[in-house]
Parts: C-alpha cells; structure tokens; sequence
C-alpha cells in the first residue's frame, strides 16, 4: 500500500483549491460535525429550492482527506433531490464501510468518489472521509422530519 | 545495580534490548509519551509469573500463592524506593494513571471531616462553592474525573491558564488567580508534574505552597514525569502522586497511586469486592487497610511484575543517564525541527537551550498548510512512527487555537538518527503536498 493510492491527484486538488467554501448566511439548514479522534470540526450550510439542493457550503479545517471529501460532496450534491443525496450516501458509505467495490467507476457526475477508496486500506482515517457525509446526514433527517 | 551512574551512550546500544527492534527493524518509533516499548526482562517477567506462580495473591494457602504475593508485595517497596517515598507512603496498584486519578477524584468526593487533621481546609467531602483547582495543559485524565465529581458535588473547577506561546502555565496569571480565590474553600489543587504535549518539566513549588496555604490537598499526575527523571516523592511536595507503568518500559493496566497511609485511611474505598474487606455483613462490611481498601477485586499480578522487571531495567541504565540521554536527543530534535522551520508548538529551541523551561524528550510541531493527520499518515510511509491529534489535551488545543498537532517523544532506544529519519520525512511530506 502506497501513500499514492491514498492521497490520488484529485483528492489533492480537492484539498488545494477547495470548492465552495464559506458561509450561507441566513440559510435554510446548518450542522455542526466533528471528529473526536482529531477534533476537526466542521460547518454545513444548505439552502433549499423546488425540492433540491440550491446552494451548500462549508467553514472549518481538517485533513486533505476530510476536506477534500466534503469538497467533493458539495459540488456532487448541489442540484440534486433528496432522494437521489440519500442515493448516493448510502453507495458511498457502502463503499468505506461495507467493503463494496467502487460503485462510481463509470459514472460520469460520481467518479471523483470513487479516488476516496484507497482510505479504507487505511482505517484510522475513514472517518475522515466520513465527516462531511455524516454531517450531510444529520441535515437530510432534519429535511424529511419538517 | 548501577549507583555511580557514568554518562553512557544509549539508543542503538540498547536497543538490543527491546523485541520491537528486532521485529521492526526499519521503525523509528517517537511515539513514547503514548507508550513505552518494552525491554525483554520485562516481557520475561510476566511470563514468568504466568508459567511459574499462575496463582491468585493473598487468597491461597498454599506455596505459589504466597510466593505470587511476596513478589507482588515487595514490589510496592521497591516503587517507593524508585521515587524515594518514605515507609509511611502506601503504594496502591491501580489499572493506570487514569485509574489511580478517579480513585482519587471519586474517593475524596465523599471523605469525611477526619481528613480535616491533614488537611486544614477539609470539612466534609466535597460540596457546591469548594474549588477544585486543575490548569489548562492537563491531559483529559486529570480533567474529566473532576468534572465528574463536579457534577455530583456541586464543587467548581478552576483552571490555571497557560502561556500560548510556551505552553507553560502562566504563573502571573496564577498570582491573580490567588487573589481571586480569596476566601473561596479550594479543597484540591491537581496537575501534571510534566505536560504531555510539551514536555515541560514544572516546578510545583509555587502550587503545593498555595495548597498548604488554603489546606488543600495536593494531587500530582506523574505520567510523564517518572519515567523520564529521578524523582524525590518529598521534593515534590505532593500529597499524592499518581503514574503508568506502560510510560515507563513496563506493561499496559498496571498503575500507581502514592499517597500517606494515615490519609489513605481515612478515605472511602472507591471500588467494592473482593480483598478489599475484613468482615462483610447483611447490614454492611468493613473495610481492609489501605493499600488493600483500594485494590478490589483480583489484581493484575502479571503486570506488577511486570513494573517490578521495568523499575530494575530503569534502575539497571539509570535514570540520570536515561535523562541526560534523552536531553542530548531532545537539542538534537529542536535543533533539526528548527532548521526546517517547522511550527513549535511548546517552548522554542532557544528557550531550551537556554534552560528557561526544563523539558523531557516531548516535542509537539506542525508543518504549515498541512493538516497533522496528514503528516502522521506520510511519516508512517517512511516507517517513522509520531502521534497526530489533540493529545488528550483539548484544552490546551483550544488555547492554541488548533485541533491538532504533530508529536514526536524520545526514550532510551532513541538515536540520533532517529531524529534524521523524522526531519526527512517531513520534508518529503512538504514536498508530497507541494508547501
């Protein structure tokens, strides 16, 4: 295992020119996430319009692997109905957690996921690749139960 | 055993010592002030209990159970010898500093006034407006269990704030801190002889004055500190004092807590079971003598003699050599980090060197614009094995603004080019992420 399979170009590029980051203020849903294991914390912000995600950005600072996850999961998500997020959280928490293949290969809009792989041949730091996600979760039960 | 230390060369001519070596051979390990690897004696020891004696200490009649108990009992002599404790200092075995610093923390919560003979201040346990005194660099170990007490008693916890730039407590801080605290019952003063991020070695002088002064009860959590130095109980000016044998070559869930007997006895137990008694009735029981009132339950006899083999391994090297080796690492490291303009995180090289803060083998760093998880993860490639994270020390994180740091703690198998090995890693890391 190489330290190339872990931090891939994209992740890197995530992590040096990270995308949509700030705050929405006011905005329609926030989360505060953190991980205990490090003490990274971090804040979501997302509007809301017609049933899909209008806006989503985020503050605060981690590892490359964490904040070029939450990068990742804020340009994916932004567009998007609530069915198709829950969709694919659950295909990429499947992937980091189940031990499922890459379910992204061929997907165009997805791929990028599909370079977060390589953590899970390093434990300790999947929850850094969870913190965005996890923290997107907590939103979406917040969406359905209003 | 060797008396007249001579100044020798540790690190690789020890490290013969240590299985670890010999089963890492490419690994530098700098991750001591989480745990200490383990020389073989040791290892040897505890397998020696389970292969020879097996048996339980203090309940069998027969020979290798008083044999296991007479081991096990003299070992508690030969951990007060190690940190010159008068015979009138009990030593009770607990599972680890952590351990011996909530027996202290749930015991005291509810003693009774005939700790008042001891300790002026003391009237009957703790209740709602006494102070509990801690500081902002304590490991979480010596936070929480306080916080928990805090929460049942009432008491009030106070923390003495760091310096930031240092890390040091701040002792002007704390001047005022008195005034504020005047005629408030601070009943427990509790803090790190040595910071586990930093590595700065306090002198507690001014804390135990203060804690004769109000009649407060002086707690010191010694988990970085016995293993690195020579320590004088007395000198400390502690009521009790609490360490691991895991920081000091010895084996995990094994622990001391240091304290007078007289004291001892008059606090309650604070786990109940087996040992631990005289006479159990329906209505109640009574209790045993200290040390045994606080070791409940059958104890881990394979871990005291384990400590018992690692207290002989130190005595053996040294600890006036161990800690004059681990000094020259230590300029080394600061020296090394420096040049490659790393952020310090604790006193800078020039305060070590010029002995404003005494330090142990504990250096906390971070590379700029690249996150300590990060840095952990890229030393590891290069088989250099340092601890990322908040250290158990949030508080002092919070004060530094930081989530995280990198740290990197130095023992007896350390060299030189351990050190090397760390400062090129960080440069492949900075060149990996392109800062």
């Amino acid at each position: 295992m190489s330290v190339n399979e872990l931090y891939r170009e994209v992740i890197l590029d995530h992590f040096e020119n990270p995308r949509n980051k700030g705050k929405i203020s006011p905005c329609d849903f926030h989360e505060h996430g953190s991980n205990p294991l490090c003490g990274d914390s971090i804040e979501l912000y997302l509007n809301m319009k017609d049933d899909k995600v209008a806006e989503i950005k985020y503050e605060g600072n981690g590892c490359s692997i964490s904040q070029a996850s939450i990068s990742m999961m804020t340009e994916i998500v932004a567009g998007k109905d609530i069915a198709e997020i829950k969709n694919i959280l659950n295909l990429f928490k499947g992937m980091m957690l189940e031990d499922k293949e890459n379910p992204f290969e061929n997907d165009y809009d997805l791929e990028d996921l599909g370079a977060l792989e390589g953590v899970k041949q390093y434990p300790v730091r999947i929850k850094c690749a969870l913190l965005g996600w996890n923290t997107l979760q907590e939103i979406l039960k917040k969406i359905t139960e209003k | 055993m060797n008396t007249e230390e001579q100044l020798i060369s540790l690190g690789k001519n020890i490290r013969k010592d240590f299985p670890f070596f010999q089963n890492n051979p490419n690994t530098v390990y700098l991750d001591t002030a989480a745990t200490s690897l383990v020389p073989k004696d040791v290892i040897e020891n505890i397998v020696l209990y389970y292969e020879k004696y097996g048996a339980n200490v203090h309940r069998g009649v027969y020979k290798a159970s008083a044999e296991a108990s007479e081991i096990y009992e003299n070992t508690r002599k030969k951990v007060r010898d190690f940190v010159s404790a008068p015979s009138d200092v009990e030593v009770i075995f607990t599972k680890n500093t952590t351990e011996s610093l909530n027996l202290l923390a749930h015991s005291l919560s509810s003693a009774k006034s005939e700790l008042n003979e001891f300790f002026s201040g003391w009237n009957d346990g703790l209740k709602k407006d006494d102070v509990i005194l801690l500081s902002e660099s304590e490991h979480h170990s010596n936070i929480v269990p306080w916080q928990i007490v805090s929460e049942k008693t009432g008491a009030s916890l106070e923390y003495i704030p760091v310096i930031k730039e240092s890390g040091a407590l701040d002792l002007a801080a704390f001047e005022n801190m008195k005034n504020r605290l005047e005629g408030r019952p601070v009943k427990i003063i509790s803090l790190a002889h040595v910071s586990n991020v930093t590595g700065i070695v306090y002198d507690l002088t001014a804390f135990s004055q203060f804690a004769k002064e109000k009649g407060a009860i002086f707690i010191t959590d010694g988990a970085q500190s016995v293993c690195h130095q020579k320590l004088n109980f007395t000198e400390l000016g502690c009521d009790f004092f609490a360490f691991s044998a895991h920081k000091m070559a010895g084996p995990k869930g094994i622990g001391v807590l240091l304290g007078k007997k007289e004291i001892l006895k008059q606090m309650p137990p604070f786990c109940g079971g087996g040992d631990m008694i005289l006479e159990v009735e329906k209505a109640g029981s009574t209790y045993n003598e200290p040390p045994y009132k606080f070791e409940a339950g059958t104890p881990n006899v394979g871990g005291v003699f384990g400590l018992s083999s690692a207290i002989d391994y130190l005595n053996k090297i040294g600890m006036n050599n161990i800690a004059a080796w681990e000094n020259k690492l230590t300029l080394y490291a600061m020296k090394k980090l420096s040049a490659i303009n790393v952020q310090f995180f604790g006193p800078s090289a020039a305060d070590i060197a010029s002995e404003k803060f005494k330090k142990v083998g504990v250096v906390s760093f971070g590379l700029e614009g690249i996150h300590p998880h990060d840095v952990g993860t890229m030393a590891d490639e290069y088989d250099v094995c340092i601890r990322v994270g908040h250290h158990c020390c949030q508080l002092l994180m919070k004060a530094w603004k930081v989530s995280a740091t990198c740290r990197a703690s130095f023992y007896l198998y350390n060299d030189f080019e351990d050190i090397d090995r760390l400062t090129d890693a960080l440069e492949k890391t900075r060149q990996f992420f392109r800062r």
